[in-house]
Formats: structure tokens, C-alpha cells, sequence
């Protein structure tokens, strides 16, 4: 899971080029390194997620030789330009912001500034991690929360649809209100990539894992109730699902071509004009198979891909068995994901009907999704279109 | 089944049988299931093959990813999970991908990212059982492949640095090991007292990190402070691989049974023998005097 990094710092931090003396460092922890082996604070940046070309500038994955390693090697963080426009007196070009903490992060495209020792890069991910709960901690759930994802219509994706409802779900059985935003750059503007991301108060977070994360340092949770065992057991099976579903559904999108040219393609480009539509499209399949191709599946025929959707969902259903939820009385974030992805792939129309027949084999799947679906969605069908509408996906989602 | 099954993999060393965390899966399993494999590690020969490794040949059928080797193991009937419920098999698939998420790349990087750790030991140690000419490139495309893998996998924005990804995925393989040590807990294996599938593949990943001596070690330095897997790792070593013991309490007691040997209360045979012939010579004597 990526850390959670803020965009914000606290807004009751002065001018001040240390760190913030504020209530919030005063809460830390004793474990914690000194304050003063930390950076400076970033500027403040914009809370309105602006669009950023975060697509052309992704950096290739650094192919380093081995040997090179030796010499630690970090590219830079020069202060984002945006935040020179309202830069507080101490943010100079010579600071660096916290490592894990990137609110925008600079590019590999800067030149190479001084070395970094990689001990100090691990040691301010966790520092950084550690603050960025204390800024969680501090205020309590707002009620503008919103929740980014691409448009619903003619855009999004089935795995991107899948994550953004399983987020969906979870704030859904947490009770946090919140109301999803449909923009065609959300993919851009999530500070990981990856949709979807809720924007609540200062800070912006992305992906199901960072938002679970954050939540349970608002102090809602849903898996206190576990024991350790049960814990590992929850965390295993949403890797599970992870691996497997996810997998196999971006295999799907992006790596069989009839699917890939009839229904991926097109919608993935819709909201921009010819030729930027199929230059995105083309890069991000390309991006694509080369993770596949890392992982060795992409080696793997569409039969086989079916068979390990197939028995994905035999575990996840000999799992679940006749309770109602994954771990007896109570919803927690595994039932989120596997109503997310199950959800998504049984009311989800591609070429052709294969992958949600392999759902719809085990009843106890659907009838889960059904009640999840009853319990937390129905009461929403009367707001406007803007809040999460499964039931509007039951139309055929794609085409 | 009649049919004799081949298994290709790399060697051992350090008290393991295989370096590889592949191959050591499916040693493991075959010897849990009783399959009746021999093992053929790779040594400097070119007839050995050179793609995925491990590899099983059984007859005609060449089958190459692990779990596509135990599959097939399970249709010929060496089924180590015959005994688990529905529930167990699928905690088995959880905790496989929860394996390959979260420790795997943690591995990868131990052993070949890691500047010193691959310099000074995994490449030589590879490179020694791989024919001359290739035993110059291949190491090096290994190290690529595990680097890719891991940037590719776990390195999306915004960690943008290797050194910011290393941190999480060492996080990362810390909390999985911790997880695995709650989910074992006093129990002998995975589930109860047989081992199964599950056991094999985390005897798979956590043997190397365990017994391979490298100069930069986090991850076995917190693996060392969860006993119960230490001993699982050790007891499995010890019953089913009975391989020459690295522990080096063992051995210290081995050599002290040798000094014992030739200590003078254990008098060497040929005195014996000596004794026997003086005896044999002195009674003609006897029988010579009245």
C-alpha cells in the first residue's frame, strides 16, 4: 500500500521554515526522531485537486544496474512550482519536504540534486506516516467529503468502477457521508494514480488500503472486533482478492484485444479529443502489459485467467459460507472489496458473459452482494445521480 | 504412478536444499505428499534447461511454474491437502497471495537489488552453476527481472525513488512476517500436525531468508525474533530434508563426539587386535609347559 501523504499541512502552522510547533507536534510520540532532523514544511498548495499532466510525466521504471547501487541516488524535491505562488517565507529552493510525504511530488525529471542516504529516506517515511495520522487525528469527518472517481457513463472502467465501489461501501458501513464526484482527469488527479481518492478536509487520499488508513485514525473502524488471527486472516484474503480479482479483471480490460478494442479503448479516451484519446489509451495498455508481464501473467490465455477468477471466488465462497458477512456479525473492509469487485463483474456488460457466469456459480456470492447492495445502497436511490448508485449499474455499465 | 518424475532446480547451500524459493517450494510439497521426484540440481553441464526454473519432467510432459507442478502432483494423486476442509483450502489461497504481495518482493530485494548482497553473494553463488558464457549474463538478467518486478509492482507514484519503495516493501515483509507468526502460533504446522500445501510455500520463502548469510540482513534479523517460525523453518529442515545440521551449537557437539573418539578410554582396533595375538601366542606357550 503507498503511504498516506497530506497536501496540506495544518493550517494553524506560522510562517516558519522548522517544523510546526503546533498542537499536532506536540502530540507526537516519543519514538520519534528529533524535530529538527525534519525538513522544513511544504507550502501550502491548493485544496481545489487541480488537473495535473500526471500521465506524460510518469517516469519509466528506473532500470538501474545493480551495481550502481552503491551510490545512493535519489531524484530530488524541489519545491512544486505551484506553491510559489503563495510560498511561506521559509519553503526556499533549498528544502526538501518529508520523504513519504509528497503533497506534490516533484518529478525524476529534476536534475539530480545532493545524495541522500537511504536510511534517512526510511526513517522519514515512517516519521512522515506518523504525522500524517496526527493531521488525520485532528479533525473530526467533514460534511463536504467527496469521492473522485471518472465519469460513469462513458468512461470508467470495470476495475477502476470495482475500487471505487468497494471505497464506496466501506465509508458506506463506516456511516461517513460522502459524495462522489465524477471527473474525466480523476486518474490524473490522485496522488497515486490510482482512482479512487476522497478529498476530505486538507488532505487527499488514495486507493482502499491508504483510506482504511485514514479513517481508523478519524477513529471509525470496523475491524477492532477482530482478534490478531482473524486479523491476518482479513488481510490475507483482501490480498487474495487483490491478486487474484483485480488482476485478472485489468488482464481482461487491457490484455485480451477483442476486449480491449471493442470496449476499453474507446471509452478509455472518450472525454478527449482524436489523437490524445488514442495516445492515452495506448500508453497506459502498454503500462499495463508490462506490469503483467512482470508478474508472469502475461503468459497466461484467457481460459486460464477465468479458471483463477474461478477459483478465487470457490475460496471466497467456502470462506463466507452461510454467514452473512466474512467475519460473522459485522461488516469490515474485506466485505467492502468483495462487494466492490463481485458487485462490478455480475452487473458489468462486456463481449461476453464468461467472467460474471463464473460469479453467478456460487449463490452465496450473489445473495452476499444482494444484501450489502439492500442494506447499504437503496436508501441513496432518492438522492441525485452525483452520490454512489449501484442500481443505476445495473443498466449495462459498459455499452 | 509408475511414471518417474524429474524435477530441474537450483542447488542448496547454507543447510538448505535449494536457494531458490520456487524450487524449495516444490521440494518441500514433494516430500510432504510422498511424490517419489528426483532432484536434479543444476550444475555446469549445458544440458540443463534454461527457462523457468523449477522444471518437471515426467515422461513427455515438461511443466514449469510451481503451481502448475503442484497441480499436477495433486492429479497423480500426492495430495498433501487431502485432510483440510473447504475453509482451510481456501485460507490456503489467501495466504499464497499474501505471500507473493507482501514478502516476495521484500525477498527479490534481498537477494538481488541489494547492491552488497548480490555482488557478494548471489551472483557468484549463481553464476558457479551456469556454464561459462552464460554464467556472465544470466545472473545480471535475474537482477533486472526482480528490480522490474518490484518498480513495476510496488513503485508507482508517489514513491519515486528506490530508496522510498525499499522502505515499504521491507515494511511491508516485516508486517507479513508478523502476521504469519500470529496466524502459526504454537501450532507445529499451518494446520495442525500434517503439513500441506500452505506450509510449503512458506517453508519456500522464509528458508532462504532465514539461512542465507548476507552482509545486509534486516529481514532476517526480524525474522530472527519470531521464534515460532524459526522453528518451523528448522523443523521441517530436520525432518524432512535431514540435511547436514548449520547450527553451529550442533556442530561444535559433533566435533567434541570425535575428540571422545580417539580419547584413550576408546582404544583404537589395532590394540585390540594385538592383544588377541599376544593371547593366541601365549597360549602354544601354555600348552607347552605341563
Amino acid at each position: 500500500m503507498p503511504p498516506l501523504h497530506p497536501t496540506q499541512v495544518l493550517p494553524g502552522c506560522s510562517a516558519v521554515p522548522a517544523l510546526p510547533t503546533g498542537p499536532a507536534a506536540q502530540k507526537r510520540p516519543e519514538a520519534l526522531p528529533p524535530l529538527s532532523l525534519l525538513p522544513p514544511d511544504p507550502a501550502e498548495p491548493d485544496p481545489r485537486p487541480r488537473p495535473r499532466p500526471r500521465r506524460a510525466r510518469r517516469p519509466a521504471a528506473p532500470t538501474r544496474p545493480a551495481g550502481e547501487r552503491a551510490r545512493p541516488r535519489a531524484p530530488p524535491r524541489a519545491p512544486p512550482r505551484a506553491a510559489g505562488r503563495r510560498s511561506r517565507g521559509g519553503a526556499g529552493p533549498g528544502c526538501s519536504r518529508p520523504r513519504g510525504a509528497a503533497s506534490v511530488p516533484a518529478r525524476a525529471l529534476r536534475p539530480p540534486g545532493p545524495a541522500r542516504p537511504p536510511q534517512r529516506g526510511r526513517a522519514m517515511s515512517l516519521v512522515a506516516e506518523a504525522f500524517m495520522n496526527q493531521l488525520a487525528a485532528a479533525e473530526p469527518w467533514p460534511e463536504n467529503a467527496a469521492l473522485y472517481q471518472q465519469l460513469k457513463e462513458d468512461q470508467i472502467l470495470l476495475s477502476d468502477n470495482a475500487s471505487s465501489l468497494a471505497v464506496q461501501a466501506f465509508l458506506q458501513m463506516c456511516n461517513l457521508p460522502v459524495r462522489v464526484v465524477c471527473r474525466a482527469n480523476a486518474e490524473y488527479m490522485s496522488p497515486s494514480g490510482k482512482v479512487p481518492f476522497i478529498h476530505v478536509g486538507n488532505q487527499v487520499v488514495s486507493e482502499l488500503g491508504p483510506i482504511v488508513q485514514f479513517v481508523k485514525a478519524k477513529g471509525h473502524s470496523l475491524s477492532d472486533g477482530l482478534d490478531e488471527v482473524q486479523k491476518a486472516e482479513m488481510k490475507a484474503y483482501m490480498e487474495l482478492v487483490n491478486n487474484m480479482l483485480l488482476t485478472a479483471e485489468l488482464y481482461l480490460q487491457w490484455c485480451d484485444d477483442v476486449t480491449v478494442e471493442e470496449i476499453t479503448h474507446p471509452r478509455y479516451g472518450s472525454p478527449y479529443p482524436w489523437p490524445l484519446n488514442r495516445i492515452l489509451a495506448y500508453q497506459k495498455q502498454w503500462e499495463i502489459r508490462r506490469k503483467m508481464k512482470a508478474i508472469g501473467w502475461a503468459g497466461k490465455s484467457l481460459e486460464q485467467v477465468l479458471e483463477d477468477v474461478d477459483q478465487c471466488c470457490q475460496a471466497l465462497s467456502q470462506r463466507l459460507g452461510t454467514q452473512p458477512y466474512f467475519f460473522n456479525k459485522q461488516p469490515t473492509e474485506l466485505d467492502a472489496l468483495v462487494f466492490g469487485h463481485l458487485f462490478t463483474i455480475l452487473t458489468t456488460q462486456l463481449t461476453t458473459d464468461e467472467l460474471s457466469e463464473k460469479v453467478k456459480n456460487y449463490g452465496n456470492l450473489t445473495a452476499f452482494c444482494r444484501r450489502i447492495e439492500q442494506q447499504y445502497f437503496e436508501g441513496h436511490d432518492k438522492d441525485n445521480s452525483g452520490t454512489a448508485a449501484p442500481r443505476s449499474a445495473k443498466r449495462s455499465l459498459l455499452r | 504412478m509408475a511414471a518417474p518424475m524429474e524435477l530441474s532446480c537450483w542447488g542448496g547451500d547454507w543447510g538448505l536444499p535449494s536457494l531458490h524459493p520456487e524450487s524449495l517450494t516444490v521440494m518441500a510439497y514433494a516430500k510432504f505428499s510422498g511424490a517419489p521426484l528426483t532432484v536434479n540440481t543444476i550444475n555446469n553441464s549445458w544440458r540443463t534447461p534454461k527457462g523457468d526454473i523449477p522444471v518437471l519432467i515426467s515422461e513427455d510432459i515438461v511443466i514449469s511454474q510451481p503451481a502448475k507442478i503442484l497441480n499436477f502432483l495433486r492429479k497423480q494423486k500426492y495430495n498433501a491437502d487431502y485432510e483440510l476442509s473447504a475453509k482451510q483450502g481456501a485460507d490456503t489461497l489467501a495466504y499464497i497471495a499474501l505471500l507473493e504481495e507482501k514478502l516476495l518482493p521484500a525477498l527479490l530485494h534481498t537477494f538481488w537489488v541489494e547492491a552488497e548482497n548480490y555482488c557478494s553473494v548471489t551472483k557468484p553463488w549463481f553464476a558457479s552453476r551456469i556454464p561459462f558464457p552464460l554464467s556472465l549474463y544470466l545472473p545480471g538478467k535475474m537482477s533486472r527481472e526482480a528490480l522490474n518486478r518490484i518498480l513495476l509492482t510496488k513503485g508507482g507514484p508517489p514513491l519515486y525513488s528506490l530508496s522510498e519503495v525499499e522502505a515499504q516493501i521491507y515494511r511491508d515483509a516485516k508486517e507479513c512476517l508478523n502476521l504469519l507468526s500470529k496466524r502459526l502460533g504454537t501450532s507445529q504446522f499451518f494446520f495442525g500436525n500434517t503439513p500441506t500445501t500452505l506450509d510449503a510455500f512458506v517453508f519456500g520463502f522464509l528458508a532462504p531468508v532465514y539461512k542465507v548469510c548476507f552482509p545486509r540482513v534486516q529481514l532476517q534479523e526480524h525474522l530472527k525474533q519470531l521464534p515460532n517460525l524459526c522453528r518451523f523453518c528448522d523443523d521441517i529442515l530436520t525432518c524432512y530434508f535431514r540435511l547436514t545440521i548449520s547450527d553451529p551449537a550442533l556442530i561444535i557437539s559433533l566435533q567434541m563426539d570425535d575428540n571422545l573418539r580417539k580419547s584413550p578410554q576408546h582404544p583404537p582396533r589395532k590394540l585390540t587386535t594385538l592383544k588377541l595375538a599376544a593371547g593366541g601366542e601365549e597360549s602354544p606357550l601354555n600348552r607347552l609347559s605341563p
